[in-house]
């Protein structure tokens, strides 16, 4: 059982994986350009105030909130 | 030996203009003004000679979605057909990078894979098979640090052997193997085979230390972080400014004294009186009013080169975000404007970092407002006339104003032109802090002074003359007086400046010449008012108020793009009606803003 929630509201230094992405295709491929694809192992590092901070594979990527809402995360 | 087109691919910031410069040293072709790779560079290498020509393409992540730096790639991968292509890749984030190799791997390309910043993945704890990874790809895999030097050679001689067919047959075998045949596969499915591939040749420590997330904390800090972006700033040009001088006073101590010889000799000479005139005011008058400066232009250079390099720019985004949303643009398009700190040009071809057409569109006609370095001349040369005490001061408040008058820009041209649409929403990778390698900075700090050279050699010199020429016109007038040709061109013009407190036929003269390159302001007020800084200085306290002298500086700073802005604008737009609207807009908002200041500094009892 999923109980999925929105990037954005998940918990800094935990681990999670990618369940969802909505939203057009062009922000799909840009996320998945940069290791952001359905069953990826993501780990949040900020999400105070901005942009929230995620790190994927080796680099950290910043996301607008806009975006951060439409991607389903589920722990790990 | 047949001749070898090699190109360079890769993510932005993995070393790509780095290790160009290593493989073509000092042979290298410039571009045709001073930037990152937003065009395609080309150069070749001191030993293969011309057997090997390298192509330098953008930064992409991949070679598929539609951006134009990856179309740019992409087309010259599919047009041009390389014999090789060389891909870049860090290696402290193999995973991610071998996403663009998947793709090039599927277009069954001979690849060399260059394992950049060995290095660091060394230092780190990070270890590669390479022999594994390139008998599990096809392909060959180079262990590089293109910081250090390292396997150049090697990369070299891997990417100029040429698959024969066995070998393409193998690659080919490879690919369907691991199932990278069909072109449209998922990320997933690439991503599944990059993770098997990686398994079986990564080794890495379960916690990589990151030294720059420490950093960010700070430095990209949701609230302290842009203080301390205003603050480096103003870092960086107090230091373009300070660490200049002694270099400014001794150009200009030099051109007084060639000025003053040659004078001397043309008088011994028993030549006419014009010919000292030529040289003191049409030429030194001119050109070196204007070549004084070029200590602070290379500096500022210099420094924003090494923000740039250091990763800094990324973090501009982050922070100026929630503030770009708020105009309707995203916190990438921060950075075409402070790339325009430098020169416009550059900065506007650098709006294709953004996706969204609209918003590329609106970044690029607000850059003009971002102060670039041709018009620093005339800030210092003002400010220091009268605001000796706060020059610094005054000069940022002007970067500032063209700040805020470009953020207005956007606000009124996102609400007039595209109404409905919403803005983008930020999306961009933070690289790590890397300490930026001097070679490379002062190399591109050189070219970049070598194009102001050229710059002032040709066009700037030309106007001069041309600005002396119809100062001495009609023949036995006195030089530069308002009888002579220029000074009834100007005179016929100058009521239109008038209101902005600046109604003399001379700066008029200046601001229309100034329109070809924002630094001939200065060298046609040179030609105009007399030869040297030191005259020129003296001069311009007699003729402006302090009013009126930061109205003049607020006009050069607003008014119309220079000529080769004018062409960017063309050109990125693809149609010349932005560039028209650019020009009458920006010149609009020039006037108005000065004629504001003047009469509301008047009325408020100021001089």
């Amino acid at each position: 059982v999923f109980s999925l929630i929105p990037l954005h509201s998940a918990k800094i230094d935990k681990k999670y994986k990618i369940i969802e992405i909505k939203g057009g295709s062009n922000a799909d491929q840009r996320l998945s350009d940069l290791g952001l694809y359905i069953g990826a192992t993501i780990t949040l590092k900020r999400s105070s105030f901005g942009p929230i901070l995620v790190q994927v594979l080796d680099s950290t990527v910043a996301i607008g909130r806009k975006i951060a809402q439409k991607i389903y995360v589920d722990e790990i | 030996m047949k001749k070898l087109n090699i190109a360079l691919v890769g993510n932005p910031n993995v070393g790509k203009s780095t290790l160009f410069n290593r493989l073509t040293g000092h042979q290298q072709r410039i571009g045709n003004w001073p930037g990152k790779t937003v065009e395609i560079k080309e150069g070749k290498n001191k030993i293969t000679q011309d057997n090997i020509t390298f192509i330098d393409l953008p930064g992409v992540y991949s070679i598929e979605a539609n951006s134009p730096e990856e179309k740019v790639a992409n087309e010259y991968i599919e047009k041009k057909k390389p014999d090789c292509i060389i891909h870049v890749i860090d290696s402290t984030n193999l995973e991610r990078n071998l996403y663009l190799t998947t793709q090039l791997l599927e277009k069954n390309l001979n690849v060399v894979l260059a394992l950049n910043m060995i290095d660091r993945a060394d230092r780190k704890g990070i270890c590669i098979d390479e022999k594994k990874l390139e008998s599990l790809l096809g392909v060959k895999a180079i262990k590089i640090s293109s910081k250090k030097g390292i396997g150049i050679k090697e990369l070299i001689k891997a990417s100029s052997q040429i698959d024969n067919i066995e070998q393409i047959k193998k690659r080919r075998e490879i690919n369907e193997e691991l199932g990278l045949k069909n072109k449209s596969l998922s990320p997933k499915h690439r991503y599944d085979v990059i993770s098997k591939v990686s398994a079986l040749v990564l080794k890495k420590p379960q916690c990589i230390k990151s030294r720059s997330r420490q950093i960010d904390k700070i430095v990209a800090h949701p609230i302290l972080g842009l203080p301390m972006f205003l603050f480096i700033m103003w870092l960086v040009f107090q230091a373009s400014f300070s660490l200049a001088n002694p270099l400014t006073d001794l150009i200009e101590g030099t051109f007084t004294q060639i000025s003053e010889f040659s004078t001397s000799q043309i008088i011994a000479l028993g030549l006419p009186q014009i010919f000292a005139s030529l040289i003191s005011d049409g030429i030194i008058g001119g050109v070196g009013s204007v070549l004084v400066f070029l200590p602070n232009i290379l500096l500022l250079f210099f420094f924003l080169l090494i923000l740039e390099d250091s990763g800094y720019f990324a973090r501009i985004a982050l922070i100026m975000d929630s503030l770009m949303q708020k105009i309707g643009l995203e916190g990438k398009a921060f950075i075409p404007l402070v790339l325009g700190f430098g020169c416009n040009v550059p900065a506007i071809m650098a709006s294709r970092v953004l996706d969204d057409e609209k918003e590329r569109l609106i970044t690029i006609l607000i850059n003009p407002f971002m102060s670039c370095s041709a018009r620093f001349p005339i800030y210092v040369l003002f400010a220091g006339a009268f605001f000796a005490k706060d020059q610094g001061l005054v000069i940022l408040s002007l970067y500032l104003i063209g700040i805020i008058i470009a953020i207005i820009s956007a606000f009124i041209l996102r609400r007039v032109l595209f109404k409905k649409s919403t803005p983008p929403s930020l999306l961009i990778e933070l690289p790590p802090y890397r300490v930026p390698t001097f070679c490379t900075i002062a190399r591109q700090t050189y070219y970049k002074g070598l194009l102001f050279l050229k710059k002032a050699g040709m066009f700037i010199l030309s106007i001069s003359l041309l600005v002396w020429f119809l100062a001495s016109m009609p023949l036995g007038v006195e030089y530069a007086s308002e009888k002579s040709l220029i000074g009834t061109i100007g005179s016929i013009l100058s009521p239109a400046l008038a209101p902005c407190g600046f109604g003399e036929w001379e700066p008029t003269v200046a601001l229309i010449f100034g329109a070809g390159a924002k630094e001939v302001v200065v060298s046609t007020l040179g030609t105009l008012y007399g030869a040297g800084e030191e005259g020129l200085s003296s001069a311009i306290t007699q003729n402006f108020t302090p009013l009126s002298a930061y109205s003049f500086m607020l006009f050069s700073l607003l008014y119309m793009p220079c000529f080769a802005a004018l062409a960017a604008i063309r050109k990125e737009t693809g149609h010349i009606k932005w560039a028209l609207f650019s020009l009458i807009y920006t010149t609009a908002v020039a006037w108005s803003v000065s004629t504001l200041f003047y009469q509301l500094g008047l009325f408020f009892g100021f001089n």
